[in-house]
């Protein structure tokens, strides 16, 4: 049974995803605000399931350098470049391609449109296949998408991916920014299409900012779908799956 | 000292299960009543979460030790710092306290989930000194709070006590919050006496109980405590579960010095007891003995007196059972200051000073009820004092006569019958005269018809005339 799942060795969050973790070869969204710990979170899922789990991860990472990433998440205790040795994680970094463009529209960089969904997809696949990874984090999906300036190009472009995602086999994380904060926000077309949800929302009650684990969606899966405090703390998140949140 | 209705014990005690709001204005003594709360929890050895807005966990600790530090290694005493954050202040304090934004009621339930799974039992004392000040940040989403947070943690098996001050916020807050708890007391100060208002409780019955203020002070004083105490005392009540110990807690919980603990601890004080029987004349210590017993008279009488080469004995005082003696040369290890005589066949609870001094320093109220006592023996003395030096033998006389008649007469047709049985020797001694004195104005006295005697019976036929007498204030001869 636990085989059909793949534990997010976040003890609280396990809890709130029926004591099992997110079901096998789905694609789940995780949305947050800035500094919500999205990538946090990912990351954690990552070591765990390889050094727990024994299920390889791969990071692909579309905005930050893998570097910063590392760096950023030694202060956890997560010793990533060692685990990349050992060829438990890989880290790929397809972010330079963005520079290579020169024509814009809008904000959007427009050079990288035509080969970004073949060229991922394919880092991908090796990456997949170096390590036998079973888990997948993309961070951002959001900055792959949002380089389509049409929403019906840019969900088509989603669903692609998702469909390509899923014969991976692997349990896969995207990241997305998730617009508005607080109980009043819109709902993402990434949501519909993604199989699962987790919401790392803040809110902000006077000058204090409240942060609420939500797991919104979880096909095939009973979950408690409250909003539950958590915290970043220095051994990663922390999930209160038995709290109310107070505003 | 009087029991009225609930002991101040009974109401420091938080059933399990519950949660317990005390109420009341700032100053009402509210702290100082959650910090008794807490030194109880831990003198049973039960693990306190201590969540503190109001000043750092070493504030906290200090009051509750005052002495030194021994307090802050307690390991039964955990805290949630939710004052150094919020203040902006750098939780220095001791490395296993965990931080939490007054500021933020998720950061409170949090850390305080992260603390039980840390502590990993329940029957926990969790301590919330106070809500006030989360209040001024979450206005009503503290009842909310109460409501979610802590009335779970008190329904997993655990007693909570939160501290409210009354005149902050809006009163349908107040009301919702007191609603919310299973137990509400509402403390307030009034002239010399401190009022605990039980205005709800899962167990006892509503009531009203007053303090007179020394107890507030006592309540602080309370505050002095050495972990080895509490951990001897935790200890002897675990060990104490045989019948022998239970019996004399059973004397024990009859003496109106103890009214005011609980009988767990007094099954666990029971166990120091140790049964002393005296024989009717035998002297149970001298004056000028090196004495470091305290006795509790169970069952006979004792008299206090201090023996005169002149006159024979001067008399102190006569005690009955529940009356202590021995508390002196215990307090200030000098010999023994009056002579300790069995009256009858005596059984007394003999306690050996540490122990004595131990368990005086856990329970406050004990110690003030000693007090009380003392400070009657004192006036008592002080008025002995002022009837031998201002009054001739003969008024002291008709002075004892009289509070004789006041205290055992009952009125006959020849007079006033004094229904007990006084020897001469005793009398002289409650006079404070020799025995041949005694003789003396006995003679003098029925001579004048004042008095009849019959055997060991007195009569008294004018009790006007002994009045008359009892105010001549003439220096003695």
């Amino acid at each position: 049974m636990t085989d059909d799942y793949a534990r997010t060795g976040i003890a609280g969050a396990d809890k709130i995803l029926g004591e099992k973790g997110i079901p096998r070869g789905h694609n789940i969204l995780i949305a947050g605000g800035p500094g919500s710990g999205k990538t946090t979170f990912a990351i954690q899922f990552l070591y765990k399931g390889a050094t727990e789990y024994n299920e390889p991860g791969i990071y692909i990472s579309l905005d930050e350098d893998p570097a910063d990433v590392k760096r950023n998440m030694s202060k956890f205790g997560w010793d990533l470049s060692k685990l990349e040795q050992e060829k438990k994680l890989a880290f790929i970094n397809v972010s330079p391609v963005r520079v290579t463009s020169s024509e814009k529209a809008g904000l959007v960089q427009l050079g990288m449109k035509e080969f970004k969904l073949i060229k991922l997809l394919e880092a991908i696949r090796e990456g997949i296949e170096e390590v036998k990874a079973r888990r997948v984090v993309i961070d951002p999906v959001t900055f792959f998408t949002l380089q389509y300036p049409d929403e019906v190009e840019r969900i088509y472009a989603m669903r692609d991916l998702i469909a390509d995602f899923r014969k991976t086999e692997c349990t896969n994380l995207l990241i997305s920014e998730l617009r508005g904060t607080g109980l009043e926000r819109e709902h993402q077309f990434e949501e519909y299409l993604a199989q699962g949800v987790i919401l790392l929302r803040t809110a902000m009650r006077e000058d204090k900012l409240i942060r609420m684990f939500q797991v919104e969606k979880m096909r095939g899966l009973e979950v408690d779908n409250q909003p539950r405090p958590y915290n970043i703390t220095s051994n990663g998140i922390e999930v209160y799956p038995t709290l109310t949140v107070f505003k | 000292m009087e029991k009225l209705g609930l002991s101040l014990a009974e109401i420091q005690e938080i059933p399990g299960d519950s949660l317990t709001l005390v109420i009341g204005p700032p100053g009402a003594g509210k702290s100082a009543f959650c910090h008794q709360v807490v030194l109880n929890s831990i003198a049973e050895n039960r693990p306190v979460i201590f969540i503190t807005t109001e000043q750092s966990p070493s504030g906290v600790v200090r009051l509750l030790t005052e002495k030194g530090v021994e307090g802050a290694k307690s390991e039964a005493l955990n805290f949630i710092d939710a004052f150094s954050q919020t203040v902006g202040i750098e939780a220095l304090d001791r490395p296993d306290t965990i931080c939490a934004d007054c500021a933020d009621l998720n950061s409170i339930s949090m850390a305080t989930t992260r603390l039980q799974e840390i502590i990993g039992q329940k029957g926990v004392l969790l301590a919330f000194d106070s809500l006030t000040s989360p209040y001024l940040f979450s206005g009503a989403e503290v009842a909310k709070f109460m409501r979610l947070f802590l009335s779970k943690i008190a329904a997993e098996g655990n007693s909570v006590v939160a501290l409210m001050d009354e005149g902050c916020g809006k009163s349908e807050d107040l009301v919702a919050m007191m609603s919310i708890a299973d137990g509400v007391i509402r403390m307030e100060t009034e002239e010399n006496r401190q009022l605990f208002n039980v205005v709800k409780h899962p167990k006892l019955r509503p009531t009203r109980v007053e303090v007179l203020i020394e107890s507030k002070v006592r309540i602080r004083a309370a505050t002095h405590f050495d972990p080895s105490v509490m951990k001897r005392f935790a200890k002897s009540m675990l060990e104490n579960r045989e019948g022998g110990a239970e019996a004399v807690g059973g004397s024990l919980r009859s003496i109106p010095l103890f009214s005011s603990v609980s009988v767990d601890e007094l099954s666990g004080l029971s166990r120091q007891f140790a049964r002393r029987r005296y024989r009717n004349g035998e002297i149970i210590f001298h004056k000028g003995d090196v004495g470091s017993t305290f006795h509790i008279i169970n069952t006979g009488g004792v008299k206090l007196s201090i023996p005169s080469d002149e006159e024979g004995d001067v008399f102190l005082t006569d005690l009955g059972p529940g009356d202590f003696f021995g508390e002196l040369a215990l307090l200030d290890e000098r010999p023994r200051s009056a002579t300790a005589t069995a009256k009858d066949s005596t059984e007394t609870l003999a306690l050996e000073r540490q122990d004595f001094l131990d368990f005086v320093k856990l329970h406050p109220d004990v110690a003030v009820s000693i007090l009380a006592v003392l400070s009657q023996r004192i006036r008592n003395l002080n008025s002995q004092l002022k009837s031998v030096v201002l009054f001739k033998p003969q008024a002291r006389l008709a002075q004892t006569l009289l509070k004789l008649v006041g205290t055992h007469g009952s009125e006959v047709q020849e007079g006033w019958q004094i229904s007990i049985p006084l020897t001469q020797p005793e009398l002289a001694e409650m006079v404070r005269v020799s025995t041949g004195t005694i003789r003396r104005l006995l003679r003098d006295f029925r001579e004048a018809g004042i008095v009849s005697m019959e055997g060991q019976r007195y009569l008294i036929h004018k009790p006007e005339e002994l009045r008359r007498m009892a105010t001549l204030g003439d220096s003695p001869d």
